[in-house]
């Protein structure tokens, strides 16, 4: 341009040359005027469009989000029990993130990461190089920062609108947050597919494995997600994603991150991918159902990705026992299925026999162990919590205990005939008539007319006051079918009832959550000590007149097929109308356990079908191994016992009788009885029969 | 001349005929009595050593030519009067000791071993016992033991009924007292047959009366479906009708057998949905609907006919046990309340421990009052109250109290001056009772030979019966021939 300053030169080379500058001049001058006219009308629509508008307030929703995370549910002995979550988030804190994974997602989204101030202008022009030079490894415009944006705060139309915007927001959150947090949101809050959100989500769903444990040629595979995370899906497009990592890989390799050998070694060790289970299925995932219902019910809001930390009373080591054995008697659901009256309707649906099993600590009332059904991923209903079903003779402990508080004794004699209330016409199971038993004997063999003649008695509104005071929280029919177990309750409910009765007549309200804190640690809520929970609901001695009651149901009543078991433990068996509902319910002095076998649309069973012969080999076989865990010690008796031999039919004392106990001054004194002295001679006063 | 050959003649004809009177005499004599105790006398063990010159076993001797001849005939009539005379102030006591009767006839005899030292006498002195097993056979060698080696001067036996009736038989025909621990079975009186008994048709009799105290109209019966067990209810139907008094159709069942029971009570109500065709249907009508309102199934065990009470009364003629149970069973029929009558067997604690409140009122007939009034020697236990005894002692103290009766009425037989064998049945139906605490002062036999036994009438309360009325039939006295 110095030729401006020069002198003009004569006439011929004049014209020339203003010409040529006059042609340069008009094409500065249209240049100029061009590039002003687009600069004004850039200006124009980015004003327009509100970039102008734009300030740093609108970055809050980015700088004051709060990591997401799983609430996480722990079992008693504080290991991870599941996660409670609709997203499934594993924060990984940007100190926590491991370097080379770091560098894979630098490398792939955005090498000068560390060195633009939002936007990369090298990165737009290498990416159009690239594309313009055809490389197959395509490499994004976006920076990480313009990602982020992007994620919280722009939809992901392709227009210039939101690029600008985009690359507005991108500048001020640079100078608003730093780099390392910038990246920790991006690697935590980014959905990778297959539920996850962010890198540690993703390295539990792809690889079963915290983020720490995997290695270069994994994180190559998790850095490589962030582009399509549904693209390179390694379950459902394992070549695509393969292909991915490797672009990562030589990403990482190029940018000098890796060396050529650890390039090539990762590159070439394959991906092993572990099919992805949720915790929440695996080990007792009713019980974290019934968890988070809890712990929504004590905070009084959602609890799912609040980052929440819950400890529980789950005992992993009953739960596992819980759910093997419900493997290993497989057989009692396949029986129970071939006495199965299913209607027509159904048969086609092929329906399953369910069962449940539940079992706390009668001493603090804590939840240790809970089947709620056979199949979680089948079936989430949960039998021992939402199920409510008739007990059946399982109810009868409740009428016995009230009896024997109001007086009545283990030897009274009834006389075994129909009885009928209203109209009201309840069968004995073996339909046994025209004979005698004590009260006792009545129980243990279950008979039911003499629990109704007893429970006509007390009166149905006292022992609906009874069955609450013991845990019974349903409410129950004012009629006599109640005495029975007509009304309806559920497994927690009996548990609770029936561990009264091992806990010496104190009913421990039960427990699932002990504690729930923040992430943070700051507590938010305790479970009250048992001794708050607690409510006397009997005597001690009668609670232990009922803890021998239930023992002689072991040793010779509807459990006998168990005898072994009365040395340790109690409990009950209980079968409702046409056997829909098969229950046990007994205890040790550390356990309580309830077991249920049915089905959800209370079919019909065949009369092989009880107590018995369905929940009682259940919850042996669970018992059996559960007191390896937790020891069974000898039910202690209380002071103001004792025991005297009975007959167990007829009531009057004998020695060679059944071991009875009472409290003492309410022994039995009969020694004598006229229908001994029937049964053995088979007359009664002969004289007139000679 | 021809007057002489008259009064010859009216001389020899008279003898002629009273020879031939004699002879007839002893041939029936004969046939009678000493036939018989020869038969017996085969029954007799053959190890048994009788002493020949005795009397009774000089009839053993004797034919029927000893009765053909004028010259023997005199002869064996004496023989036969001093064998039926002469007897040794013994008692002969045959009682089933073992096999199946064995506790009734030890309580028997230990009712008896009570007595003594009765007036002086110990019990072996005057009581020689033996063991009939409950068999007629056996019963009839001892028998015969007790007349050929003994000459025993009352015998006691036939606890059971095939004894019974043999014995006495065998002390009809040996002209024999008896003492019969049994029922009087049959209509026809011999002198010689006592029974020592309490008379379960007086007992019938006394309840029937009462029944008819209270201004019961019409009865129900129910009975054991075995006849042995329900001879009260028998005699006592035939009483009530004697007295007008309305039986319906006694209902019979097995005491074993639930099913036959509520068919009985059933029936006594007349709950037949087959009779109530009409009213049934209409109750299934109804309660189908309430159950449809209600969103419940029908259940057709909860349609019950309501029970028809057209009688006054129910007599259940069995045990407390069975009682119990009929109780139970007519309330879950429906049925409130309903007067029940019933017989000894109902005595038992069990009838009221545990109380049954539909048993209130009930009534029964018993042979004992309280056990604390019973004849000297023999102690019940008691239990809890007076009217109740040990349930093991229940059928022993009646049978120790008949035991003790029968040797106490043969013992008092045989008190001084003795009298002849064949006239102590005389002394025996004058016999009265010793004033005591249990059996009233008056004629121990009635017109039939059978022991008045007083009778009581309890009534059953909340844990105890009462008693309610006591008496003792006295005996209608005929002047002994």
């Amino acid at each position: 341009m110095g030729n401006n300053n020069s002198k003009p030169k004569s006439g011929t080379s004049r014209p020339k040359t203003k010409t040529w500058i006059k042609v340069v001049r008009i094409f500065m001058l249209t240049g100029l005027s061009s590039t002003a006219l687009l600069g004004g009308l850039t200006v124009a629509w980015l004003n327009e469009v509100g970039v102008f508008d734009i300030t740093d307030s609108q970055l809050k929703t980015i700088i004051n989000h709060k990591h997401v995370d799983n609430t996480v549910v722990y079992d008693r002995t504080g290991k991870k029990l599941g996660e409670v979550f609709n997203k499934y988030h594993v924060l990984v804190p940007i100190h926590n993130l491991p370097e080379r994974l770091k560098q894979a997602i630098i490398a792939i989204e955005d090498r000068n990461f560390f060195h633009h101030k939002g936007i990369d202008l090298r990165g737009i022009g290498r990416a159009i190089f690239a594309r313009i030079r055809g490389s197959k490894l395509k490499q994004g415009a976006s920076t990480i920062t313009q990602q982020l944006v992007r994620h919280f705060l722009l939809s992901r139309d392709k227009t210039l609108e939101r690029k600008a915007k985009e690359a507005v927001l991108s500048i001020y959150l640079e100078q608003k947050m730093s780099k390392e947090k910038i990246l920790e949101l991006y690697t935590n809050v980014l959905f990778l597919g297959n539920g996850a959100y962010g890198v540690g989500a993703a390295a539990y769903r792809y690889f079963g494995r915290p983020i720490n444990d995997l290695k270069l040629h994994e994180f190559a595979l998790i850095a490589g997600l962030f582009q399509s995370p549904s693209r390179y899906n390694p379950q459902n497009y394992p070549g695509r994603a393969k292909k991915r990592q490797r672009q990562v890989l030589r990403a990482m390799y190029e940018c000098g991150m890796i060396t050529k050998q650890q390039y090539i070694h990762a590159k070439k060790t394959p991906l092993v991918y572990k099919t992805y289970r949720s915790v929440n299925t695996k080990v007792a995932p009713y019980f974290l159902d019934y968890v988070k219902d809890q712990a929504e019910s004590i905070l009084g809001r959602q609890i799912l990705n609040r980052g929440l930390r819950i400890n529980t009373t789950l005992d992993p080591r009953l739960q596992k026992v819980a759910r093997k054995s419900f493997q290993e008697k497989k057989e009692i659901f396949q029986k129970a299925r071939k006495w199965a009256l299913i209607p027509y309707k159904y048969k086609r649906s092929n329906p399953k026999i369910q069962g449940s099993l539940l079992t706390i600590n009668p001493q603090t009332g804590e939840v240790l162990a809970m089947v709620g059904g056979r199949n979680y991923n089948k079936s989430k209903f949960n039998r021992t919590i939402q199920s409510k079903r008739q007990p059946g003779s399982a109810f009868k402990p409740i009428i016995y205990s009230l009896a024997l508080a109001k007086g009545m004794k283990w030897s009274d004699l009834i006389y075994v005939s129909p009885v009928a209330v209203n109209n009201y016409r309840p069968k004995n199971f073996s339909r046994m008539f025209l004979t005698e038993t004590t009260l006792q004997r009545a129980f243990f063999k279950s008979i039911n007319t003499p629990a109704v003649e007893i429970g006509v008695k007390l009166g149905v509104g006292e022992i609906i006051r009874h069955a609450k005071n013991l845990g019974i929280r349903q409410t129950l029919k004012p009629e006599t079918g109640t005495i029975l177990g007509s009304s309806e309750v559920t497994s927690l409910e009996m548990a609770t009832a029936y561990g009264t009765f091992a806990n010496r007549g104190i009913r421990v309200n039960p427990i699932a959550i002990t504690s729930i804190s923040t992430r943070e640690g700051k507590i938010l809520y305790e479970a009250p000590p048992p001794r708050e929970r607690s409510q006397k609901a009997l005597s001690p001695q009668d609670a232990y007149l009922m803890v021998e009651g239930m023992r002689s149901v072991f040793y010779y009543g509807t459990a006998a097929s168990e005898n072994d078991m009365g040395d340790y433990a109690a409990g009950k068996t209980g079968t409702s109308n046409n056997s829909r509902d098969n229950w046990f319910c007994g205890f040790t002095p550390n356990l309580a356990t309830v077991v249920w076998v049915g089905s959800d649309r209370a079919f019909d069973f065949l009369g092989k079908a009880t107590g018995t012969s369905l929940a009682l080999p259940l919850w042996a076989h669970y018992m059996r191994q559960a007191v390896r865990h937790v020891p069974a010690p000898p039910f202690e008796r209380p002071v103001g016992i004792i025991s005297k031999k009975v007959h167990p039919q007829y009531g009057y004392t004998t020695t060679s009788g059944l071991r009875m106990y009472f409290k003492k001054g309410h022994e039995p004194t009969r020694e004598h009885s006229d229908l001994k002295v029937l049964s053995e001679t088979g007359r009664y006063r002969t004289l007139f029969e000679n | 001349m021809l007057k002489a050959c008259i009064l010859m003649i009216a001389l020899i004809i008279p003898c002629g005929y009273a020879q031939a009177s004699k002879k007839n005499s002893c041939m029936r004599v004969y046939d009678r009595i000493v036939k018989p105790y020869q038969k017996l006398y085969r029954k007799l063990p053959k190890t048994t050593v009788v002493d020949h010159e005795l009397p009774v076993n000089r009839l053993l001797v004797l034919r029927k030519p000893h009765c053909e001849k004028s010259s023997t005939v005199k002869a064996a009539l004496k023989l036969v009067l001093k064998a039926l005379s002469e007897h040794t102030a013994r008692i002969g006591v045959l009682l089933p000791l073992s096999g199946p009767n064995a506790a009734d006839g030890q309580a028997v005899l230990a009712g008896m071993k009570t007595l003594y030292p009765y007036r002086g006498i110990q019990f072996q002195d005057r009581v020689i016992v033996r063991d009939t097993r409950g068999f007629a056979q056996n019963m009839e060698s001892a028998l015969a033991e007790m007349i050929f080696k003994h000459q025993v001067s009352v015998v006691i036996g036939g606890l059971t009924a095939v004894e019974a009736r043999p014995l006495a038989r065998w002390a009809s025909i040996l002209k024999t007292p008896a003492v019969i621990l049994n029922q009087k079975n049959s209509e026809n009186k011999d002198p010689n047959i006592f029974y020592s008994y309490p008379s379960q048709y007086k007992l019938a009799k006394t309840l029937a009366d009462f029944m008819k105290s209270k201004g019961v109209g019409k009865v129900a019966l129910l009975r054991p479906a075995n006849n042995n067990r329900s001879r009260f209810s028998i005699m006592l139907d035939g009483i009530l009708s004697k007295l007008r008094i309305n039986t319906e159709n006694a209902y019979s069942y097995n005491p074993n057998d639930y099913p036959t029971l509520e068919a009985a009570a059933k029936k006594v109500f007349k709950i037949d949905p087959k009779e109530r065709a009409e009213e049934y249907q209409a109750l299934v009508r109804e309660e189908k609907k309430k159950s449809l309102e209600a969103g419940l199934p029908f259940k057709p065990s909860s349609v019950a006919l309501k029970p028809i009470i057209d009688i006054d009364a129910i007599v259940i003629d069995d045990n407390f046990r069975t009682v119990r149970h009929f109780a139970k069973l007519f309330r879950f029929l429906g049925v409130e309340n309903i007067p029940l009558y019933g017989p000894p067997q109902w005595r038992a604690r069990g009838l009221v421990d545990p109380p049954d409140p539909f048993l209130e009122g009930a009534y029964f007939v018993d042979y004992i009052g309280s056990y604390q009034s019973l004849p000297k020697g023999i102690a019940a236990q008691t239990i809890g109250s007076p009217f109740f005894v040990k349930p093991e002692q229940s059928s022993t103290i009646d049978y120790m109290i008949i035991g003790q009766h029968a040797v106490k009425i043969s013992d008092r037989v045989l008190s001084k001056p003795l009298l002849k064998k064949r006239r102590l049945h005389l002394r025996l139906q004058i016999l009265t009772n010793d004033s005591g605490p249990y059996f009233r002062p008056g004629r121990i036999f009635d017109e039939d030979q059978v022991t008045t036994w007083p009778n009581f009438i309890f009534q059953v309360g909340n844990k105890d019966i009462s008693l309610v009325r006591s008496f003792q039939r006295q005996a209608k006295f005929k002047k002994p021939k």
